[in-house]
Parts: C-alpha cells; sequence; structure tokens
C-alpha cells in the first residue's frame, strides 16, 4: 500500500496517497480564525482557496505539533480539501499489511514501512469528526 | 469510490454490453427490441452515475435519447442510429475495462459522442420537417441540465476572476494608475459585471420560489389543525442559491409545522388571549452582504420557558442566564435535540448545518416566536473596511459600519459595562481585542457597528484601510464560528476573514455563559437498527446501497426485483423500501401498488431511487403511493440517509 507518511515530532502517521492532493514544503501566511478549535492552526491560501491547516498531533488527542514547517493537503469526504501540519517533510511509504487495529479514533490501522518504523494510517474523515469536536 | 465499486459496475456494464450488441444486431428498421435496449443502456448510465463514471453518463444520456424511452413513445431505428449506437457500445467496452482498472477520469470520446449527437439533430431535423415522430418533437423541447457541482464551479471561477479583478486594481494603484482611466480596464469591468449577473441568475431563485410552497404548508397544517392561519411574506424577490433551495424548505417546512401546532393557539384560546381568532405567520427574506436573512415569525403563545429551563437543567446544561433571550437559544442544543423528541427541530439545525448557517430565536415583545435563518452566499463581493486588532486582521462589511470614532472616544463604567457618549446618544463600547481572545485593549480608535436595530462600538488597534472583497464562505470543514462570516483572498494572496458583525455585537452583548447552540457539536444520537428492503436489477446498486444504508446503521435486505421484493415481505420485517423504478417483470411503480394494495404492508414508507428524474415521472411514483423519490444522477449518501432518517421518523411519530 502506498501512503504519505507525516512526521508529527516523534511519530509518523500516513494517509493513504489516494487522499492526498499535494505536499505543500513551505507553509507561510497562516490566518489564525479567531474562535476557532484548538486544532485549528488557521486558514492557508492554497492556489486561492482558504484551506484549514489543522494540528495533527492535536487532533490525535496528543499535545501540539511544536513545529509546523509542512503540510500535506487532502481531500475529504465532500470533496472539500484539508491541510494537515507536520513537523518533518512529508515523504512516499509503502506500508506492509495491518499489523492491529488502531486504539485512537483517526487511526484504523497499525501497519509497518518498508524500513521496519511502525506507523499509525489514518482515516481522514474520522479523524476530522473525532478531532474537531467541540 | 471503492475498487470493488467500479470492479462490480465494469462486470455489469460488460454484461449490458454484450445484451446490447444482440439487440442492435438488426434493429434497424425495428421498434420492438427498443423496450430491452433503452433499459439496458438506462441501466449502465444509472450505474456509472451512482459509481462516477461521468464519460459513461455523458455518452448513455445521448444513446437514451437515439432509442428513446419506449413508456414515452417509440421509433423506428434507421441504419445510421444503429451505427452510431455501435460506435457508442465500443466506446463503452472501453470505459468499462478502465472502471475495471480504478480509472474513472476519462471524458467521453469526442468523436464518438459527435456521432451520436448527429443522431440527434437528425431526430430533431426530422421532427421539424413535420415528422409525427413523437421522439423526436420531444427532443425538439430537451433541456440541458447541469449537475449543481458544475454550477458551483462557474460560480467559484467567476469569483475567482473577480478577485484577480481586484487585484489587478489594487496592483495599478500602487503604480499610480487609475484603474478607471484604462479603457480595456473599464470594458472588463463591466463584462465581469455582465457575467456575475449572468451567473447569480443561473444559481440562484427568488424566495418567491419558495414561499408558494410554505404556503401550501401553511394551508394543509392549519386544516389539519382547525386553526385559522394567514400568512404574509416580504422579501420575496430576495434571492438563494439553488443549492440552498431544499435545505431552506425543509427547515422552513418544519418550523412552519411547530408554528401551527404548538405556537398558535386555537381560535378560542386566541379569543380568551384578546387575541384575534386569525394568527398571523409571516415570512420575511432580506440580503444583508454576504449573508441572506430568512425570517418566520408567529404571533402565537411563544415558547414556554419554564419548561425549556427545566429540561435544560435536568440534562444538566447551564441555564443561568439572566435573559430569556439567551435561554431560547438552548432549543437548538445537541442535548435537546434527539430524533424523535417531536420537535423536529434537529431536522432543522441538520438543514442549516448543511448550509452552514446559523438560527436565532426572538421572542418579540409582542408575544410568539421570530426565527431568523442566516445563510452565506458563496459569490459576494463587499466593500470592507479593514481593521488590525491584536494578531487579526479582519474586513468588516461596510454596511456595518456606522461611523469611525477617533482613539480618545470619552467612555464610562455603567453597571460594569462600558458606554460611549457621542453625538447620537450613548452606544456600548467593547474591546475587539478582548472578543476575538486577546487582551482587551483600549487605545485604537472606535469603529461603531450596526446591526438591524442594535449599534455597538468597538475599539480596535488601527484602522487599515478600505477596499473592495470578494468574500467566500470558510471552508465547510470548519465548526461555524460566530464572529467570521467568510474569508476573501487579497491581492497578494494573503487571506482576510471578515466579522460578522451581528455575532460581534451579540457576543458582546451577552453575559450569559449559555454555549450558543451552533457553537456546540453535532449530536447525533445512534440510529436505529432498522430493516431497510432495497429492491433493484442492478447488483452493482444495491451492494452500494447496502453498503450506504449498514454504514448509517441500518439492516439491509437486498432483492433483485419487485416480485422477490413482495415474496420477502410475506416473511421478513421491514421498516422501509427503497426501490429502483426501472426494472424487468415487476417495475417500481407496480411494486408501489402492490405494496399500498396489501392489507398488512399498505402503510410500509417507499422510497424510489431512479434516474427518470421528470416531473412526470415524479408524479406517477407520487401517485402510485411512492412516499419519496431519489434522484440516481444526484445521488449523494447524505440525502439517502437523510431521507429515510425522516420518513422513518415520522411512521414512528405517527405510531406515538
Amino acid at each position: 500500500m502506498s501512503a504519505v507518511g507525516m512526521g508529527l515530532d516523534h511519530e509518523i502517521v500516513c494517509i493513504p496517497i489516494e487522499r492526498v492532493r499535494e505536499i505543500i514544503a513551505a507553509v507561510t501566511n497562516i490566518v489564525p480564525v479567531p474562535g476557532a478549535p484548538a486544532a485549528v492552526i488557521g486558514l492557508i491560501n492554497v492556489h486561492g482557496i482558504a484551506v484549514a491547516l489543522l494540528d495533527t498531533r492535536r487532533l490525535l488527542g496528543m499535545s501540539p505539533l511544536t513545529s509546523h514547517p509542512f503540510a500535506v493537503v487532502a481531500q475529504v469526504d465532500g470533496g472539500d480539501a484539508v491541510a494537515f501540519a507536520t513537523s518533518e517533510i512529508p515523504g512516499h511509504l509503502r506500508l506492509g499489511p495491518p499489523l492491529r487495529d488502531g486504539d485512537q479514533p483517526g487511526i484504523t490501522e497499525v501497519r509497518a514501512e518498508s524500513g521496519g518504523r511502525l506507523v499509525g494510517l489514518l482515516d481522514v474523515d474520522k479523524l476530522l469528526a473525532s478531532g474537531l469536536r467541540p | 469510490m471503492s475498487s470493488d465499486f467500479l470492479a462490480m459496475f465494469a462486470d455489469q456494464a460488460t454484461a449490458a454490453v454484450a445484451r446490447i450488441r444482440q439487440s442492435l444486431d438488426g434493429a434497424a428498421g425495428r421498434t420492438s427490441a427498443n423496450a430491452a435496449l433503452f433499459r439496458d443502456i438506462h441501466n449502465i448510465k444509472a450505474e456509472a452515475a451512482l459509481v462516477g463514471v461521468g464519460g459513461v453518463v455523458a455518452l448513455t444520456t445521448v444513446m437514451e435519447a437515439i432509442v428513446t424511452d419506449p413508456t414515452t413513445g417509440a421509433r423506428q431505428l434507421s441504419a445510421a442510429d444503429v451505427d452510431a449506437l455501435t460506435q457508442g457500445v465500443a466506446a463503452l467496452e472501453v470505459f468499462a475495462q478502465q472502471a475495471r482498472d480504478g480509472d474513472v477520469s476519462a471524458g467521453a470520446p469526442e468523436g464518438v459522442l459527435q456521432l451520436l449527437e448527429e443522431a440527434v439533430h437528425r431526430m430533431t431535423d426530422s421532427a421539424g420537417s413535420g415528422s409525427t415522430d413523437s421522439s423526436a418533437s420531444a427532443l425538439s423541447e430537451l433541456r440541458i441540465q447541469v449537475a449543481e457541482e458544475y454550477l458551483s464551479d462557474v460560480v467559484s471561477l467567476t469569483l475567482e476572476t473577480r478577485t484577480l479583478r481586484l487585484r489587478l486594481g489594487d496592483a495599478l494603484a500602487a503604480r499610480g494608475i487609475d484603474p478607471v482611466t484604462i479603457p480595456d480596464f473599464r470594458s472588463m469591468e463591466r463584462i465581469l459585471a455582465d457575467l456575475e449577473g449572468v451567473v447569480i441568475d443561473a444559481h440562484a431563485v427568488p424566495l418567491q420560489f419558495l414561499e408558494q410552497s410554505l404556503h401550501r404548508v401553511v394551508r394543509e397544517v392549519s386544516r389539519a389543525a382547525k386553526k385559522r392561519v394567514a400568512w404574509s411574506a416580504t422579501g420575496e424577490d430576495v434571492e438563494v442559491e439553488l443549492a440552498a433551495l431544499g435545505p431552506l424548505t425543509e427547515a422552513l417546512s418544519q418550523l412552519i409545522v411547530n408554528a401551527i401546532d404548538q405556537g398558535i393557539e386555537s381560535p378560542d384560546e386566541r379569543r380568551q388571549a384578546g387575541k384575534a381568532p386569525e394568527g398571523q405567520l409571516s415570512l420575511g427574506g432580506s440580503r444583508n452582504g454576504s449573508q441572506i436573512h430568512v425570517t418566520l415569525a408567529d404571533d402565537g403563545r411563544g415558547m414556554s420557558m419554564d419548561r425549556l429551563r427545566a429540561r435544560a437543567a435536568a440534562l444538566g446544561l447551564d441555564t443561568g442566564s439572566p435573559t430569556d433571550e439567551d435561554v431560547t437559544q438552548l432549543v437548538f442544543h445537541p442535548a435537546l435535540l434527539t430524533p424523535g423528541s417531536g420537535s423536529g427541530l434537529d431536522l432543522v439545525r441538520d438543514a442549516l448545518d448543511r448550509l452552514r448557517g446559523r438560527i436565532i430565536v426572538r421572542l418579540p415583545r409582542s408575544g410568539g416566536t421570530e426565527f431568523t435563518l442566516i445563510i452565506p452566499c458563496s459569490l459576494a463581493v463587499v466593500s470592507a473596511l479593514t481593521v488590525q486588532t491584536g494578531p487579526h486582521r479582519l474586513a468588516i462589511p461596510m454596511y456595518s459600519v456606522d461611523g469611525i470614532l477617533p482613539a480618545a472616544s470619552e467612555r464610562s463604567s455603567v453597571g460594569g459595562r462600558w458606554m460611549l457618549r457621542e453625538a447620537g446618544g450613548v452606544t456600548p463600547v467593547a474591546s475587539l481585542n478582548g472578543l476575538v481572545g486577546e487582551s482587551p485593549s483600549w487605545e485604537g480608535p472606535v469603529v461603531v457597528l450596526i446591526a438591524g436595530a442594535e449599534r455597538h462600538a468597538f475599539v480596535c488597534d488601527a484602522i487599515v484601510g478600505r477596499h473592495d472583497i470578494a468574500v467566500k464562505s470558510l471552508p465547510r470543514i470548519l465548526p461555524q464560528t460566530t464572529l467570521v462570516g467568510g474569508v476573501a483572498v487579497e491581492s497578494d494572496g494573503t487571506l482576510l476573514l471578515t466579522l460578522d458583525a451581528r455575532s460581534a455585537i451579540e457576543r458582546a452583548n451577552s453575559a450569559s455563559t449559555v454555549a450558543p447552540a451552533h457553537l456546540a457539536g453535532p449530536s447525533r444520537a445512534a440510529p436505529p437498527r432498522q430493516r431497510i428492503l432495497v429492491v433493484d436489477d442492478s447488483l452493482a446498486v444495491r451492494e452500494l446501497q447496502r453498503v450506504l444504508l449498514e454504514r448509517a446503521g441500518f439492516d439491509v435486505e437486498l432483492c433483485a426485483g419487485g416480485g422477490e421484493a413482495l415474496s420477502r415481505l410475506d416473511v421478513a420485517h421491514v421498516d422501509l423500501i427503497l426501490a429502483d423504478v426501472e426494472m424487468p417483470g415487476m417495475n417500481g411503480y407496480e411494486l408501489v401498488r402492490a405494496v399500498r394494495g396489501h392489507r398488512r404492508h399498505r402503510n410500509l414508507p417507499i422510497v424510489m431511487v431512479t434516474s427518470h428524474a421528470s416531473d412526470e415521472q415524479r408524479r406517477q411514483g407520487l401517485e402510485a403511493g411512492a412516499d419519496g423519490y431519489i434522484d440516481k444522477q444526484n445521488f449523494d449518501e447524505s440525502a439517502l440517509v437523510d431521507t429515510i432518517g425522516r420518513l422513518l421518523g415520522e411512521r414512528s411519530a405517527e405510531r406515538r
């Protein structure tokens, strides 16, 4: 299975490659949204469209990202796009078969990437549904 | 779309293509084979629409027009028609293979499409030259249907063009050139304005369109409730976007039902209360910059605040607000909106959620209840004042700005609330920094905002400037943030949030700790494990519907035809039937009539799922006794689940 790996400080989560629209190598001009949930870092301009930039660690119920210079723009149910912030430059990963189910909402499976590291596979829609709930 | 469904579609299409080839063999000059031919082409189209193979939908739509629906008229196929259809079939085979490989991106091949369209034109020409062929004359009235998403794309592109025009104007102005002195710039402005007008016309319908159907709801509900209700409407010329019409109708219809059933008193009760025997129900529409406000007001008994407070308190909600106005917002709190609670307000909120809208409940001093539904427009260019407040730069639409006062404006605390004294009187004032969650600051200039009858001043850090901006809705993924109305892209590409003045004033006025309903999370109780019988001759459609319905929490039974469905009803408990129309043997209409004639099953809700979306066919379905209709070509999961949920909810309510 092909996926895009996103470094979240000390761990990696993946998004299935078919959900990824693009990778942003330098996230700039973030506009914070007053009153938005804590996981919403702000809005960014992606080809003229305002896209929500989300703290993926916060969505998973962890402490906030220490830095978010990169982002993966993914398509969600309904056709809109969201950007998941990452601390390391995202890259293509080849994943092995599922090793066990994920324990957190939004992580469906645990798999191993070709280098042997264990990674969580994200279900983008479930992650948003659970992580953006006030 | 999952590869399983695409593979299933490919298998079904390949089998249908083989049958079509057989039907076409020797079909020239005959009409007898057309029924089977039409059904096979139609089924491929319907399945393609469901799995999202747009090229096949385009191709089969024209092929259907050539063969002609046998229920609306018969025609003989010419040798040229058969040649064109054969080319179409070859293209379908290629599509089936591509779908099997997971590729659904290709469009219909232009050459084949052109050949097929020429065949349609020949039919139209023949009708124009005096032919009595009924199908060809029907084609002369052919209307092109455009999917809502394409229309939305046109709106979006028009807005992008407007944004570019604004950027270009800014860039010229920065170089000391007044854009309006350039003839080409003036022409572009005029053409762009025309384009926006055309797009808005194509994408919008006046509220009047909605008003007529709502008036019908008022008549029917008031007759059933034995109440006298006078209906009035203002602002019917305000236009709402086409996509908003459905959810808006759902929300307003439910509010009307509530107003008549629970709000407006019987004639006797009204007389005893010193009111006219006839209740008043009014609809009002207004455009407020990038938002549409639709208000429904009645002069009934109003909400029982004691009951509402008691229900909210029993659920552990904070009801400590001193004002009834604040507590009224609790009616849309998720904890009070359990499906089946009888109020139907969960449906209202669902509809508003789909529109990214919000609702405000007011209790006018004169009595009754007033609901204001606020929905954003996707195409709005407004003149705006930009202010700096803490780290935020916010644009305030000029229609909300009533004045700007210098930084040194004198303020006084009255009962703990800051007030400004100005020429027009005394105005409450708040720090905009404090409002957006920053440390309050009182040093900067003061912007006086107005929304309806409310006027409020806000201290900001600095006034940045004033210019036109093209406002878009916030990304739908964001929970509604009351203060921010939309977002614009500036000439340098940075994003600019717009401040919603009404929300800012409400928040500043609010001394309540009650969470506004629209900030609370959506509440969806687990759907009941009710059983849906899916009847469709297409395996792919059945499987797709099974997956969607099971995901929504229903149990599902599958049948491939009307006869089998009737037999299944005798042995299995079913709560609702979801049936295709076009099926071999007993078709959908016949199934509906048979169920309605059955002593035990006649009250079962039935929803028809079909790509036969014409008014006539809808009428046939509804006359046969169907309770709802879902168009395969606009099929979407939420519409399916919502429709089923609503019908099952209504049925539960009837039982109670």
